[in-house]
């Protein structure tokens, strides 16, 4: 069952929170080398690069002007620097953007060393003498000056830088200045950060929303079973109600046809006798026509007993019950029992003979069953009626009622009647159920259904066109059962 | 209790931290660092002790936070021993060897960022 619409059906792609990873890394990595940069942009370093760079400048500068004096002023406002001096062999100053100088030896020991041995060098120290540039003492004696000197390409002398080291350094520290790289990566840290916050949090909503409409959709499952079983026990309640109703319906027809049967059945006799009654009175009869009626009042009321006896036994059973004093007999006394049954129509066929099996019943009930069932047989238009007794079942029940034992002895009723109608075949063994066309109350087999199920057995029958099959089943006790139970 | 063991750890962690006035520094130069204390106590112009231990020519530069020169040795020779007259105010300072050179290879052998550099606080 879907109950949840196709978007919100899905859980969120895990790929989401991948991209929101890659995006968070991305973000740390931007930071890290934010920090890297502005670090490296931080830390003081060495000046030596720059003073290659400033002395290759010079020396190029030097190297192409022809006149020295104007080389050194040339590189000295290039470079924006104090001053540029170029040195002989021996470190003394030749040219000078600071006139004082020339002629003047290298005043470090350091430098002047440099230069007669055509090295490159740059110290910063306090200078032991006053230093004049363009005239002017510029830096009186101990004064700190980094001075650089650096050989010249052809060999032949070697450039001298000198820096005011303050100045230099300074602007080399630049403390707590952020640098435009660090800004541009620390720009970059924060969009890649609100790219990864922004895919988390949807994903993590996203996430919380299907969680929270999955179990919604869990809920109304389990009341949609709940409903469903409601819906199943509401059914079953109907059908119930229809079931009862349908037996209430069939009560009262039953009754109905109850009190038709009794109007029919009683009635007829009844007036049968009642008009003989006043035809004897009223009338002169002869002598033979005095007996003629006198015969059929008592046939009536002998009719009239028998159906008010049947009420009656029906009754007292369903008050009471049926409560048989059951005894062991034999198969042969049972099959010689059934020969009481013989009369005109009726024929007991001869069983085998099986002295060994013996049968657990009321003999007497049983004949009164068997006895029903012919005059049942009778009555629904058989002309022959044939009882047999049998340890093998005789027929293929269209139906059956009570339990038939494992082990049975079977009384087989057959007759050639019409048979019963399909329709009527199922509520033959009810109570005041008769086919149409049938006279009689409509107790007698249902009486024999609940004989034969107070004595254990079952009732059953088989039905057609050409005769019908009445068969009890009763339960069988063999030789070997009644050794077991006698020792 | 606990505040007295508390106070008596921070006494000792006090005690132990040296803080030298600058007359009774001593810094030494060699080719990887400056040694010397990290800790001064300002009292005025005092004048300490540079020795060099390395073993080529160093100096001993002393720039405060902003790159500003407040004092710096001359050359001082291998196993020599100089004295510098300084006048720190309370702060943070570098002392450090600023001398470039390049060796027959032409690379430049820079005394700074060979560690020859040191970061001093100066207290009041």
């Amino acid at each position: 069952m879907h109950l949840l619409p196709p978007v919100l059906n899905r859980r969120p792609s895990s790929w989401w929170l991948v991209l929101a990873g890659v995006c968070a890394a991305l973000t740390a990595a931007s930071a890290i080398a934010a920090i890297v940069v502005q670090r490296q942009s931080t830390t003081p370093i060495g000046e030596g690069q720059v003073f290659v760079a400033d002395a290759a400048t010079a020396a190029g500068m030097i190297a192409e002007s022809p006149d020295p004096d104007i080389a050194v002023r040339k590189a000295r406002n290039a470079l924006e620097i104090e001053a540029v001096s170029l040195l002989d062999d021996q470190g003394v100053v030749v040219a000078s953007t600071s006139g004082p100088l020339v002629g003047e030896p290298a005043h470090d020991q350091l430098i002047a060393a440099a230069a007669s041995d055509h090295r490159f060098v740059a110290v910063a120290s306090s200078v032991g003498q006053d230093l004049l540039l363009d005239g002017v003492v510029q830096w009186p004696a101990g004064s700190v000056l980094y001075q650089v000197v650096s050989p010249l390409d052809d060999g032949e002398g070697s450039v001298m830088l000198h820096y005011d080291v303050s100045r230099l350094l300074s602007r080399r520290a630049q403390p707590g200045v952020i640098e435009s790289d660090a800004i541009q990566l620390l720009g970059l840290a924060a969009l890649f950060g609100v790219f990864a916050a922004v895919i988390f949090v949807g994903h993590a909503r996203a996430a919380r929303r299907y969680r929270e409409v999955a179990q919604e959709s869990k809920f109304l499952r389990s009341h949609s079973q709940e409903l469903e079983t409601a819906n199943k026990s509401l059914d079953q309640a109907r059908h119930q109600a229809e079931e009862a109703l349908a037996l209430a319906e069939e009560k009262i027809r039953i009754r109905s046809e109850f009190v038709l049967m009794i109007n029919h059945e009683l009635r007829t006799p009844l007036t049968s006798v009642v008009t003989g009654a006043e035809l004897l009175k009223s009338t002169e009869l002869s002598g033979p026509e005095r007996v003629l009626v006198l015969d059929a009042m008592v046939a009536d009321g002998a009719r009239l007993q028998e159906i008010i006896d049947q009420i009656l036994a029906v009754a007292r059973i369903e008050n009471r019950g049926l409560a048989y004093d059951l005894t062991e007999v034999s198969f042969d006394e049972l099959s010689a029992a059934m020969a009481s049954a013989h009369r005109a129509g009726v024929s007991v066929l001869p069983g085998e003979s099986l002295p060994e099996v013996f049968v657990r019943t009321d003999v007497g009930a049983v004949g009164l069953v068997v006895a029903s069932l012919v005059d049942n047989a009778l009555t629904h238009g058989a002309d022959s009626v044939a009882v047999e007794c049998s340890t093998r079942s005789q027929i293929e029940p269209q139906l059956e009622v009570g339990e038939r034992p494992e082990e049975a002895v079977f009384i087989t009723v057959t007759d050639d009647g019409p048979g019963i109608d399909d329709e009527f075949l199922p509520r033959v063994f009810e109570k005041f159920e008769k086919s149409s066309f049938s006279s009689g109350t409509g107790l007698g087999l249902y009486m024999a259904r609940m004989i034969i199920e107070a004595l254990d057995g079952s009732l059953s029958v088989q039905t057609s066109p050409t005769g019908s099959v009445f068969q009890i089943a009763l339960p069988a006790v063999s030789v070997r059962q009644r050794e077991v139970v006698a020792t | 209790m606990r505040r007295l063991i508390l106070a008596t750890v921070l006494l000792l962690v006090v005690g132990g931290c040296s803080v030298e006035t600058a007359a009774g520094a001593h810094y030494v130069l060699r080719e990887s660092a400056v040694d010397g204390p990290n800790r001064l106590s300002a009292s005025g112009e005092e004048t300490f002790s540079v020795e060099n231990t390395g073993e080529y020519s160093h100096t001993l530069v002393i720039t405060d936070d902003t790159g500003q020169v407040i004092a710096a040795t001359g050359l001082v020779e291998s196993g020599e021993q100089t004295s510098l007259r300084v006048d720190l105010e309370p702060g943070k300072y570098v002392f450090s060897c600023r001398i470039v050179s390049q060796d027959g290879e032409g690379n430049l052998i820079d005394h700074f960022e060979l560690g020859m550099h040191r970061t001093v606080s100066v207290g009041s």
